[in-house]
């Protein structure tokens, strides 16, 4: 099991490399893009991206002088025609330039990379949604050889997708980021504070109306507000307890760790962090942080003892108990 | 939540066309309603209001069943099987509505088709499902869901200019011809803000489109679903629930969004509804031909 970690500097491969990242992934804006689109809208992120062709050059020469694989993400859910035919172009230069894959959403997309750029991996990124073995199937048929699951999904699902995947690697988060909805079904813009914000933080004040002209029953409706006030802590949680990390600057959550093992013993090939956009501090905490209780499931570790260790980290095992910071709240602390 | 058919939210009747005003055929008109007992209601309703160019009088003749957003909401065999004696009984012609699915729902999907007649058609929305159903049946009516037509949706943008960094996957050759390898019929489209006429073009594919909602977005977490769960098994992928999602909606009480496209919640997903400039965009792409289906959903 390898841990697949983001940089949106170049400085930070070296650093991600040492503090024990296998393979790197980022964006690239090219001047290209930007003078003929008027836009930096290259990837699903607007920011953390590398600047130019010839600093993504030189990321896949670092990474690959330290023994690492670059990845580059051209994981917008959807493009448009004229997009489609530049991100070709980019991809060919990706690969011209040594890079080891490229990581994508779009359907259609894929399906003219493999058939147009020969040679180039692609892996399917989790803004694709793929949630099942067919699915996987249906991205093998277009070249696909690496499916990045998307968040919500259970280790019971991923242990089953892993069992019929055979030659095709999969990939799974296990630290950092989390949203309300499916990235891959969300239509909206993460617009300024002004125009509401990013829609996924969900800051709407609920108030519940009965459907088909019904009243709402007094004992559901007092249901209802005592689960907004547990939503309202699960968003807490869900956006990193307050966008926050430990005094010793460990990002909380979502986090997977305490589930490793079963995604090792599941055949996972490699654990995703997130968060291009984030400080290199804080990149390479996640990086230890991961690397660390890998090593421990990939040493064979009690799968208790491994938990009990990736819950030892941030030392605050109360909020690990919750649940609520976790991407596989099945196999959190606490939990037989 | 505003009533199905509020003028004053823009789904009042267009100029006439259809048989009556000048013997061209109006496009399809489907309604989705979950409870079989609200069919023949809604069904009037919906003809009634001549939606998108529906003449007066028209009938409806295909009923989406199932759910689209959420995998908890799939139809049982029982439920089907009743499903498809209504739609026998009333005439239609069923639709049956499909989610993002895991394994164990993709079999269950599966299986459940052999309970449907041979002319009833199904909405995917997962490329898994559309693959699995085709290899299992090369003359089923697959339709491509809204969930796999991908373009931006939100309510809240103040002008088209927000949307140029954005271009739409519908117009795109390489998705049309995803769409033909597995033969399917039909695609299904939400109403963006700003849409025209050639919003609606999509490869020569014949298009529906719903009405009177569209949707922003959707996630596996429920947060109504976790209603009836104890604080430790809230927000969980795969969580089981009492299906609060078909009894309550939820508005947001202080809606960024312009008056006119407020936005709700029901069960997992985000939805706006139309004001006037998506009824006409309707409208506009009946008449140039580009929709021939108009879906009417259920408040």
């Amino acid at each position: 099991m390898r841990v697949t970690a983001p940089i949106s500097r170049l400085e930070e491969i070296e650093t991600l490399a040492a503090a024990g990242a296998d393979e790197i992934y980022c964006g690239v804006v090219p001047d290209e893009w930007i003078a003929r689109f008027n836009s930096g809208a290259v990837n699903r992120r607007l920011f953390g991206n590398l600047r130019g062709l010839e600093a993504l050059r030189d990321a896949i020469d670092r990474a690959h002088r330290h023994g690492r694989s670059l990845f580059l993400v051209l994981n917008a859910p959807h493009y448009g025609a004229a997009h489609q035919r530049a991100l070709l172009d980019l991809a060919q230069r990706f690969r011209d330039f040594g890079g080891d894959a490229v990581i994508v959403a779009d359907a259609g997309l894929i399906a003219e990379l493999h058939e147009r750029v020969e040679g180039l991996r692609v892996h399917l990124s989790s803004v694709a949604g793929c949630r099942n073995s067919a699915a996987v199937e249906f991205y093998r048929d277009l070249g696909v050889r690496r499916v990045i699951l998307p968040r919500d999904v259970t280790v019971g699902e991923i242990a089953a997708i892993c069992a019929n995947a055979h030659d095709l690697e999969i990939e799974a988060f296990v630290l950092n980021d989390g949203c309300v909805f499916e990235e891959g079904l969300c239509h909206s813009i993460h617009l300024p504070a002004k125009l509401g914000g990013p829609i996924c933080l969900d800051r709407r004040t609920p108030r519940y109306v009965g459907r088909h002209g019904r009243g709402i029953p007094e004992r559901l409706g007092a249901e209802l507000d005592a689960n907004d006030a547990d939503y309202r802590d699960w968003l807490w949680y869900r956006f990193g307890c307050g966008f926050a990390t430990t005094a010793k600057g460990h990002p909380y959550g979502p986090c997977g760790l305490c589930a490793v093992p079963q995604l090792a013993a599941a055949g996972l090939a490699s654990v995703k962090i997130a968060g291009r956009e984030r400080s290199t501090a804080q990149k390479v905490a996640s990086v230890r942080m991961v690397r660390a209780v890998v090593d421990r499931a990939l040493r064979g570790e009690d799968r208790e003892a491994v938990r009990r260790f990736a819950v030892s980290i941030r030392g605050v095992e109360e909020r690990c108990r919750t649940g609520y910071m976790c991407y596989y709240p099945e196999v959190r602390a606490g939990v037989p | 939540m505003q009533p199905l058919f509020d003028d004053a939210r823009g789904l009042r009747p267009g100029p006439e066309s259809g048989p009556a005003a000048d013997g061209i055929r109006g496009p399809q008109l489907a309604v989705a309603v979950d409870d079989p007992r609200r069919l023949r209601t809604i069904a009037t309703a919906a003809a009634q209001a001549r939606v998108g160019g529906c003449t007066d009088g028209a009938r409806a003749t295909h009923w989406y069943f199932g759910s689209e957003f959420c995998e908890h909401l799939f139809p049982s065999r029982a439920a089907l099987q009743r499903g498809v004696a209504t739609a026998d009984r009333d005439g239609l012609t069923l639709v049956l509505l499909t989610p993002v699915a895991n394994d164990a729902l993709i079999e269950r999907i599966e299986a459940s088709t052999s309970e449907l007649p041979r002319h009833a058609e199904i909405v995917v929305n997962d490329w898994g499902v559309a693959r699995r159903l085709r290899a299992a049946d090369p003359d089923r009516i697959l339709i491509a869901g809204r969930q796999l037509s991908k373009t931006i949706k939100d309510p809240r943008l103040p002008s088209p200019a927000w949307l140029a960094p954005f271009a739409s996957g519908y117009a795109n050759d390489a998705f049309h011809r995803l769409l033909r390898r597995l033969r399917i019929a039909r695609v299904e489209l939400d109403v963006p803000p700003f849409a025209t006429a050639t919003t609606f073009e999509v490869g020569g594919f014949a298009v529906s489109a719903w009405v009177p909602y569209g949707y922003v977005a959707k996630g596996r977490i429920c947060k109504i679903g976790s209603t009836s769960q104890v604080r430790a098994a809230k927000f969980s992928p795969g969580g089981r629930c009492r299906r609060e999602c078909r009894r309550v909606s939820e508005i947001d009480a202080q809606s960024p969004a312009p008056a006119a496209t407020p936005v709700t919640c029901v069960g997992n997903t985000l939805l706006y509804r139309h004001g006037k400039a998506e009824s006409a965009a309707v409208r506009a792409g009946v008449d140039a031909g580009r929709i021939d289906r108009i879906v009417v959903g259920e408040d």
